[in-house]
């Protein structure tokens, strides 16, 4: 069942120029450059990349663990990031956006039981009603699947995929308007995990919230994204409807994830082989303002010297290539060579 | 798919003349690897997680082990290699190994064949290296110990493995400490390990499933190079139906320990016989990230040496009749090498219904 | 996908899960001794067999007989009596400095890891000065001061002892502040307060309890000294380390006698420690990591659980 996204309003969030550098002194690193990102309502988008991509401190930015050094994240036309102390925790309890973490191991307290993980965020807020929050914990996890039975448990107590439900019922408890996944499903099976993405994909359509699911390969993402958006060592390289990208990626990284994604039927239009650099490549050009991709890319030109910027072409779909309509060409001729 | 090695073009990192071991003298035609009727308890003999499994894997063949976690494919690749974890053992059954019986093997014995003949990596390459010597003279330890090398030729081997398993710039990767090389370079670097003494085996255990998937990609593909190049046969476990498909031969379904299916990729990714394996394509990867429906297997595996009577997948299995819950339910043949353990494999029934899907 | 009906995963082999404290002797046998000190404590002025003020020029250095369980002092007092009312004054004192240490030290170590680097800056240097002083001189000086009672000589002990539970407190709560369940309050807007009251207290209390017992002794250890050599003492009232004082004095005429007060310190200081050791080994495994050798998960399973049930492959197996 797909829900159309609101994409004639105005997007729910919008990341704004955002740089982020992690680390002091001499120790300091670049990890995002210039994230342009807006998200609608009612979409689920997926944000893929691969280690070091930058996709989990972009989460964090987003929520606000993390400040950008430069750049805003605007939320219902309100500049979160810019928010500190008191605003901040105020902007929080309103649990408007909720981060849905990696690791339920770690992101849930082992002392704690689950009514007392998922009933959190009212008592935060100052909710003391002891049977009201009863009630919301036990709606949150009817939400997610499960029953009344694992109320008194603590998270040690129960398994890896009622944890992720768990994880996931705390962040709907305070009625968010943006749910951020992180990873949800890299530790599951095939089967939980498209049990878990169901679910999401079933919020999404009840309640129509939005989610933006991080992960680190497309697999993850398994037929639920209406929107994918690929990061690449701090930088978005494309955006696009799901479909578009699919057919016709105009990114070679996007290609190459496609490429290198494992599959059980053998219909792949472009191999890994096409896309991948060999030492018969020339050599790419480097430097600090060079593409991201460069180092790595089959089709680097001395135009890639400079840093490709976001260029729409057309419905809602950017690509950062200086060859963006050329590359494709040039793999499906090494292909049949 | 046998490979003849005889004529395999020279590998310049032969070893034959240290080792003693020449590419033609391997059997063509015997097996490398055979395992029968094995059983493994767990728990100190508190229960059996694997019953009755016998796969066998021919010199140069690729052979993928596939199933839930609990399934028992994990302790069979252990069994293989002897290292089975404090509370295991094997009850029944036996393995062979290049014709010879190792089930009952001794420490010393598995001294020998380790490295030698027999080489693993496994799913966190970090936790099996030493963090404060370079990875170049891990590996060239190795090498003076197994192969008796000098000096000075095991740091120039080790530095021809690294280049052999597609690390970039070897010699400089031989200086470098684990921490400063990436997942899949680790990786990369347990592989060169593994293969560094030319053993006919190589037992890998998940070694892709924490890697970046293009990453996974490369490693599938060294592995198949490796296989084509040097005639290495490789035992492969993974939870992941697609990356079996992209680099075995012959897939092992495992299902609450025992093997429910085998026969080769093709068979199996085409006539999926039994239940299991029809659901387990249904849920795996495909390669189309575009919306679409999504399968899940219902319920969940039985817990790890239940006992069960009849077939162990019936309380899920969409096709299950009353006779399923009773008796053993032995293996058919259903096609070249295509064994199924499914009472209603033949039936023409069921074979219908299962291409309807 | 539970592990096996019956007997838990990882009960035998690395990483089983450890004994209960509950089942080790020294730990009954510490509790016997600190709940007898206790008692005594409270009730040993009124249980002495004789007084312990009580002169008797007639029966000096006596050694244990059936009337003087102990033998007699110099002063013919009986000993047993002595070191039964001196334990009040002994316990309660070390207990103060306890107390002034717990409040100085505990309260800005869990603090610290919430106020901003400048705070534990500053802090840590505050902790580092005062672990240079000498508690000996300091005592004499603060008796010299304010009058020479021994709860005044307690206080520099109690001051000396905060920046060791300044340490202990602020590492604990610093490994608890970093965690994601707390990053996840802080993103529901959780105010410092509420992350300290319902996520990291309960955790850092096993440390300090730890190093409360450990503390104790050493304040009882310092009582002793400090008693010994006369500060903080008011004679003729009986304090365990006046008693071994005076006893060393006379040791020509009792060489016995030293033993008692020596020994019901070392025995009450022991305790302590058996019982700091024990609490220390409890909860420093309170994390395991336990991987089940039969599916390879990896469990980071509380011991306090009974039945850890994992259900899916984790990305990280041991082989």
């Amino acid at each position: 069942m797909t829900a159309t996204a609101a994409y004639d309003a105005p997007p729910l969030l919008a990341v704004q120029s955002v740089d982020v550098t992690l680390g002091r002194g001499w120790r300091a690193a670049k990890v995002l450059s210039g994230i342009d990102l807006a998200i609608w309502p009612g979409e689920i988008v997926g944000l893929v990349g691969e280690t070091g991509s930058g996709k989990t401190t972009l989460a964090r930015t987003v929520v606000g663990l993390v400040n950008p050094r430069r750049g805003q994240v605007v939320f219902d036309g309100l500049p979160i990031s810019t928010l500190r102390g008191g605003a901040r925790r105020a902007e929080r309890r309103r649990g408007h956006v909720q981060l849905v973490f990696q690791d339920p191991l770690r992101s849930l307290d082992p002392d704690l039981t689950v009514t007392e993980i998922v009933g959190e965020g009212l008592r935060i807020r100052g909710e003391t009603n002891r049977d009201k929050i009863r009630r919301v914990v036990v709606d949150a996890l009817k939400k997610v699947g499960l029953d009344a039975s694992v109320l008194e448990r603590t998270p040690g107590q129960i398994s890896g995929g009622q944890r992720q439900r768990v994880s996931i019922a705390r962040a709907l408890a305070t009625d968010p308007r943006l749910l951020i996944c992180d990873e949800p499903v890299s530790a599951l099976d095939a089967s939980t995990r498209n049990q878990v993405l169901r679910l999401l994909d079933e919020l999404r359509s009840s309640l129509g919230l939005p989610i933006v699911i991080i992960s680190h390969d497309l697999s993850s993402l398994a037929g639920i994204a209406d929107r994918i958006v690929v990061l690449y060592r701090g930088r978005i390289v494309e955006d696009g409807p799901i479909d578009q990208v699919f057919t016709a990626p105009r990114h070679p990284y996007t290609a190459l994830l496609m490429a290198s994604a494992p599959s059980v039927r053998h219909d792949r239009p472009l191999s890994a082989h096409q896309l991948r650099r060999t030492d018969a490549d020339p050599a790419p050009p480097a430097g600090p303002d060079a593409c991201v991709f460069a180092a790595r890319c089959r089709f680097a030109i001395d135009a890639c010297a400079k840093q490709p910027e976001l260029v729409t072409l057309g419905d809602r779909r950017t690509v950062a290539c200086h060859r963006h309509d050329e590359w494709l060409a040039i793999a499906q001729d090494r292909g049949r060579g | 798919m046998v490979i003849d090695n005889r004529n395999l073009l020279p590998d310049i990192t032969d070893p034959g003349a240290v080792a003693g071991v020449r590419p033609g003298s391997r059997q063509v035609g015997g097996e490398v690897l055979s395992i029968d009727d094995l059983h493994v308890s767990v728990h100190d003999g508190a229960a059996m997680a694997v019953r009755g499994v016998s796969l066998s894997i021919r010199p140069g063949e690729i052979v993928g082990l596939v199933g839930e976690s609990g399934s028992g494919k994990t302790l069979t690749c252990r069994a293989a290699l002897g290292v089975l974890p404090r509370g295991c053992a094997v009850e029944r059954g036996t393995v062979s190994f290049a014709g010879h019986d190792v089930t009952a093997l001794s420490r010393r014995g598995w001294e020998r064949v380790h490295g030698s003949k027999m080489g693993a990596v496994f799913q966190d390459p970090a936790s099996y290296l030493t963090p404060t010597i370079t990875v170049g003279h891990q590996l060239a330890e190795v090498l003076r110990v197994k192969l008796g090398l000098g000096r000075r030729a095991a740091h120039q081997r080790a530095i021809e493995l690294f280049g052999a398993v597609g690390l970039r710039q070897p010699e400089l990767v031989f200086h470098q400490i684990p921490a400063e090389l990436s997942g899949g370079m680790l990786q990369r670097v347990m592989i060169a390990t593994a293969i560094s003494c030319d053993p006919q085996l190589l037992v890998a255990d998940e070694p892709t499933t924490a890697l970046d998937v293009t990453i996974q990609a490369e490693v599938i593909e060294l592995l198949l190079q490796l296989r084509d190049q040097r005639g290495l046969a490789v035992l492969f476990v993974s939870h992941d139906l697609a990356v079996i498909t992209e680099l075995c031969d012959r897939v092992v379904v495992f299902y609450a320990g025992e093997v429910v299916e085998t026969g080769p990729t093709e068979e199996i990714i085409e006539r999926p016989r039994h239940p299991y394996t029809q659901a387990l394509l249904r849920v795996a990867s495909v390669g189309d990230f575009r919306r679409r429906e999504l399968e899940v297997i219902a319920g969940q595996p039985p817990q790890v040496g239940a006992a069960i009577d009849g077939c162990r997948f019936a309380a899920r299995c969409p096709l299950a009749i009353p006779a399923c819950g009773s008796g053993s339910v032995t293996q058919v043949m259903v096609g070249f090498h295509h064994r199924v353990r499914c009472i209603r494999a033949r039936d023409a029934d069921t074979v219908s219904a299962l291409a309807a899907r | 996908m539970s592990s096996s009906n019956g007997r838990r995963p990882g009960t035998r082999g690395p990483g089983a899960r450890p004994q209960s404290i509950w089942r080790l002797p020294s730990v009954w046998i510490a509790i016997a001794v600190l709940t007898a000190v206790a008692f005594l404590a409270v009730f040993g002025s009124a249980l002495a067999p004789q007084n312990p003020l009580a002169i008797n020029a007639n029966a000096l250095y006596q050694g244990p007989s059936a009337h003087h369980l102990f033998g007699t002092d110099y002063l013919g007092r009986d000993v047993l009596s002595r070191m039964m009312a001196g334990t009040r004054l002994s316990v309660l004192t070390a207990l103060e400095a306890v107390g002034i240490g717990l409040v100085l030290g505990a309260l800005p170590g869990i603090a610290t890891a919430f106020l901003g680097r400048w705070f534990d800056f500053i802090a840590n240097r505050v902790a580092d000065a005062l672990m240079t002083l000498p508690y000996i001189f300091f005592a004499v000086a603060v008796t010299a001061a304010l009058g020479n009672t021994l709860t005044h000589a307690m206080i520099p002990v109690g001051i000396l002892l905060a920046p060791l539970f300044f340490r202990v407190t602020r590492a604990a709560t610093l490994e608890h502040a970093r965690s994601q369940y707390v990053e996840a309050a802080e993103l529901l807007g959780a105010s410092k307060v509420h992350v300290i009251r319902v996520h990291v207290l309960r955790k850092v209390l096993p440390n300090i309890a730890v190093t409360t017992a450990s503390m104790a002794a050493a304040a009882l250890l310092a009582v002793s000294f400090l008693t010994f050599l006369g500060i903080g003492v008011q004679p003729p009232a009986p304090t365990w380390g006046g008693i071994l004082s005076s006893d060393l004095d006379y040791l020509s005429q009792a060489p016995w006698a030293p033993f008692i007060p020596g020994a019901i310190i070392a025995i009450t200081v022991g305790a302590l420690n058996a019982l700091a050791d024990a609490f220390r080994d409890r909860s420093s495994a309170g994390a395991l990591v336990l991987v089940d050798p039969v599916t390879q998960h990896v469990r980071r399973t509380d011991p306090r659980n009974l039945e850890p049930v994992d259900g899916d492959r984790q990305s990280q197996s041991v082989a």
